[in-house]
């Protein structure tokens, strides 16, 4: 019982902070689970994607209703993380696990030098994209706006480089569908640094997305037998319980330290990619 | 908090059309009744597990019904679906906590095909068709992943 209330506390906490971030939790959850509560590794993968889906779905409620979420942009980017994952799964295997991670995790920590340079939260109208970006995004309706609790008012932005984006983002999800893991991170960082949207904008619409990946996926773990109940139960609850908190906090959490607290994300992924590149983890 | 409250209401729907508010809203309600089913469910299973066995949540070695661990990797995801509902129907605590986890993962699901749904109801072919083929995309992935 011990062990029930210890993994439904720590998920209280993986809860806000996944739906605050928008990278579905596996990152966070998946280390305390294993090196901490000693969880099998299997079933801690299994409880993983639960919690993308818990976090995705318990935080879009408010993240939807709020119109933090750029709708249309997710769907449209979802079918590329989501092709990219399913041709990974198939081309499993066919290049080195380990080159793989060291390659990922080489970019998330480039990532997160960028991401501390902070720019202006709310970046300005694009003074001069190419105009093949703009023939993409005006008809499909992706520039939006959303109201910025942070600033006080409405901010409108303009999604820019969509093609490359969209082309990135499916490469992506090749490799993390080779390595079986979340993408989260990744797509919070196409959003901010390649399309220029704001930060919360990015981690919501982020968040909104993660979980239909995780949920294309969770098929595969149910049927390999990794999602046991016993584990999965107390994660599920925890999560549903903090990703609400977590949207309350978005609402309040100024942009700059949004960015900072995603730096030290980056930093903690990066780190654990290179940790598995270099013990050649299979997962 | 209610200063806050307050500024989002003010906010107004300038960049969007009316009717794509709706369909955000709409999501966000039928994401909600999903949350909250598959969470009384699970909830519901816990307490069922915890009066009745004497070790509850046990990890256990496997095989056993609800296809967790090596027993169920030769298994088909229809099989699992079906053994797990059957034994929920019994009233199996466990079962009941793993047809839970079941519903929370089809949310989003949900998500997209109500998506569809609501774009046809829109005339909006664009929307429609992206929809369409995402959701495709992710029942190819289930279909030959599982």
């Amino acid at each position: 019982m011990g062990f029930f209330a210890e993994l439904f506390l720590f998920s209280i906490f993986a809860g806000v902070a996944g739906a605050l971030l928008g990278i579905g939790g596996g990152i966070i959850l998946l280390p305390f689970l294993t090196l901490v509560a000693g969880v099998d590794m299997h079933y801690a993968a299994g409880a993983s994607i639960v919690s993308v889906v818990a976090t995705s779905s318990g935080a879009s409620v408010a993240y939807l209703r709020d119109k933090f979420v750029n709708l249309r942009l997710g769907l449209i980017l979802n079918i590329s993380t989501v092709a990219g994952a399913v041709c990974g799964t198939f081309i499993a295997g066919m290049v080195s696990v380990r080159v793989l991670y060291a390659v990922l995790g080489i970019v998330l920590l480039w990532s997160a030098i960028l991401m501390l340079r902070a720019r202006d939260p709310a970046p300005a109208p694009p003074p001069g994209d190419s105009e093949s970006d703009q023939s993409f995004s005006d008809p499909w309706r992706l520039h939006n706006s959303y109201f910025d609790t942070d600033l006080k008012r409405e901010v409108h932005y303009h999604v820019q480089r969509f093609k490359p984006a969209f082309a990135l983002l499916y490469v992506i999800g090749v490799i993390s569908g080779m390595l079986g893991i979340g993408s989260g991170a990744f797509k919070v960082l196409v959003m901010d640094k390649l399309m220029q949207l704001p930060i919360k904008v990015s981690t919501t619409t982020s968040n909104f997305m993660v979980g239909l990946n995780a949920a294309a996926s969770a098929g595969i773990f149910f049927s390999r037998g990794d999602v046991h109940p016993s584990i999965a139960a107390p994660v599920a609850l925890g999560i549903l319980v903090g990703a609400p908190l977590g949207t309350k906090l978005l609402r309040v959490i100024p942009n700059l330290l949004l960015r900072r607290i995603f730096f030290f994300v980056l930093l903690i992924g990066g780190w654990q990619m290179l940790a598995r590149a270099w013990n050649g983890v299979a997962r | 908090m209610a200063l806050l409250d307050e500024a989002c209401v003010m906010k107004e729907p300038a960049w969007n059309e009316a009717g794509e508010i709706e369909i955000e809203d709409r999501i966000a309600l039928v994401t909600r009744a999903g949350v909250w089913l598959s969470g009384i469910v699970v909830v519901a299973g816990a307490l069922l597990e915890m009066v009745r066995s004497k070790t509850p949540f046990a990890v256990g070695e496997g095989p056993f019904v609800l296809h967790a661990g090596p027993a169920a990797a030769r298994e088909t995801l229809w099989n699992i679906l079906s053994d797990v509902a059957r034994s929920a129907a019994h009233g199996n605590p466990l079962a009941i906590v793993q047809a839970g986890i079941i519903l929370l993962i089809a949310t989003p699901w949900v998500r997209v095909a109500l998506s569809i749904w609501l774009y046809i109801r829109q005339r909006d072919p664009r929307y429609t068709a992206v929809c369409v083929v995402l959701l495709v995309t992710m029942t190819i992935g289930l279909w030959f992943g599982a």
